[in-house]
């Protein structure tokens, strides 16, 4: 898709009647979990035909969600994929925890901030210049900043990763030489297309999404720019339904794909466990 | 001087005065998708003394019943908002009264509770009435600008006190 094109989108989207929706698809809100609850999700990757490796190939992540207090949510993750063996295999477990330090809320507009500290032990072998958790041991830490308007929630990431596989230990010269550290970016706008009037929390909910993502490695300077649109429906404001898409703009690293499709479900509990009343 | 606390004792006692909350009404800020008030209106219901809640989705008021004859903490509202992940923009609570009058610059006791009225000025309140609560946690940052600095005047006292305006 021409670049031009995307911007001419992206500059309607604050003039489509919707409102802002910060539950995005690709990258994470500043917002946290509500204390004491509980979530899980289990989101597919699926490359239709990728010519790396000649066939499709697909990637299962699953996530445990907990909110352990109004400020701090924590995730544990596990990441399963054909995109190393012939057979879908487990490639990963991770942790992701996020802090909520700073929140400004104001009527229907809220601004926020959040750090965050992702990491992951892979099983994967080390396969191309992609600095990515889910394939690769490491440690990632980063801030997040969302601001929500009325029309719609924008939000912005930085975050620096940090691969701590063996073959960074070892005296072993690769070829090519292997990235280990990077600087990943995300924008992402989304906002909530029906229903125009909330009437009950029983409603279909139809968010739609634009986010931006990218990433450049500290040593080799390899880069790629990836455009992810996405549409979200919630059922009974407590059962999410993601599709998702992830194309490359602009990249010059090697990659296990430059695109896919994304197709996951969430179902939030709340009130899990009981809090202290002070 | 040794008497002051005595004193201070016996103003509150005389400015006691029975009444029984049954509602309140509650603006949330930073909202604006149904997860989010479903968490809301979710942490709420969990809290003892409340009985319902209902929201209107729309304009993000929530309406909260208590139970009869339960003491109710208004800090405990609040918390439960902030512990879903969102703020309160605004607390208006309603109550049965008899007869009170509302002192001017003064603390008054109200079932469990101490207050302080910023406009109060020898009112009586009788029958069912609402007033808003004006502490920093019960409005947005925007909102308490108007209030910050006479409540400021009013702090010290090492017990909780609510400001409110009716």
């Amino acid at each position: 898709m021409p670049l031009q094109k995307l911007l001419l989108i992206i500059a309607t989207l604050p003039g489509l009647p919707c409102f802002s929706q910060e539950l995005f698809i690709h990258s994470e809100p500043a917002s946290t979990m509500p204390a004491r609850s509980l979530g899980a999700n289990v989101t597919g990757y699926i490359i239709p035909y990728d010519p790396v490796f000649a066939r499709s190939a697909q990637r299962y992540t699953g996530q445990f969600m907990i909110g352990l207090g109004k400020r701090f949510s924590v995730k544990l993750g596990a990441a399963f994929s054909n995109m190393h063996t012939s057979n879908v295999e487990k490639e990963s477990f991770s942790f992701f925890g996020k802090y909520r330090f700073l929140s400004k809320d104001e009527l229907h507009k809220h601004f926020r901030l959040a750090a965050f500290l992702h990491a992951a032990y892979a099983y994967a072998p080390f396969h191309s210049e992609e600095v990515d958790l889910r394939d690769k041991t490491g440690v990632s830490a980063g801030v997040i900043a969302t601001r929500l308007l009325n029309k719609v929630a924008l939000s912005g990431s930085a975050s620096i990763t940090q691969l701590l596989d063996s073959s960074r230990f070892n005296e072993t010269a690769y070829t090519p030489p292997r990235s280990y550290q990077a600087m990943s970016y995300s924008f992402s706008a989304g906002c909530l297309l029906f229903p125009q009037v909330y009437r009950d929390l029983n409603q279909l909910n139809v968010n739609v999404y634009m986010e931006f993502l990218a990433q450049q490695t500290l040593t080799e300077h390899k880069y790629y720019v990836d455009f992810a649109p996405g549409l979200q429906f919630i059922i009974k404001s407590s059962l999410k339904l993601n599709l998702g898409y992830r194309i490359e703009l602009s990249g010059d690293m090697s990659r296990l794909s430059r695109y896919e499709w994304l197709f996951g479900i969430e179902k939030n509990f709340l009130n899990v466990w009981k809090g202290k009343s002070r | 001087m040794k008497r002051l606390p005595t004193l201070i004792c016996l103003c509150w006692f005389a400015l006691q005065a029975s009444a029984q909350f049954t509602s309140a009404s509650l603006e949330a800020s930073g909202v604006t998708c149904s997860l989010c008030s479903k968490a809301i209106q979710k942490t709420l219901e969990k809290i003892p003394f409340v009985r319902q809640v209902t929201v209107d989705v729309k304009t993000q008021v929530y309406h909260v019943n208590f139970k009869g004859n339960s003491v109710v903490h208004f800090d405990e509202i609040q918390k439960a908002v902030e512990d879903a992940g969102f703020s309160v923009a605004s607390l208006k609570v309603t109550g049965n009264f008899d007869k009170l009058q509302l002192p001017k610059n003064e603390n008054i006791r109200i079932g469990d509770q101490t207050f302080h009225f910023l406009n109060g000025n020898g009112q009586i309140l009788d029958g069912e009435k609402t007033f808003t609560l004006v502490d920093k946690i019960f409005l947005t940052p925007k909102a308490f600008k108007k209030y910050s600095e006479s409540i400021r005047q009013n702090a010290g006292s090492n017990i909780r006190v609510y400001h409110a305006i009716i």
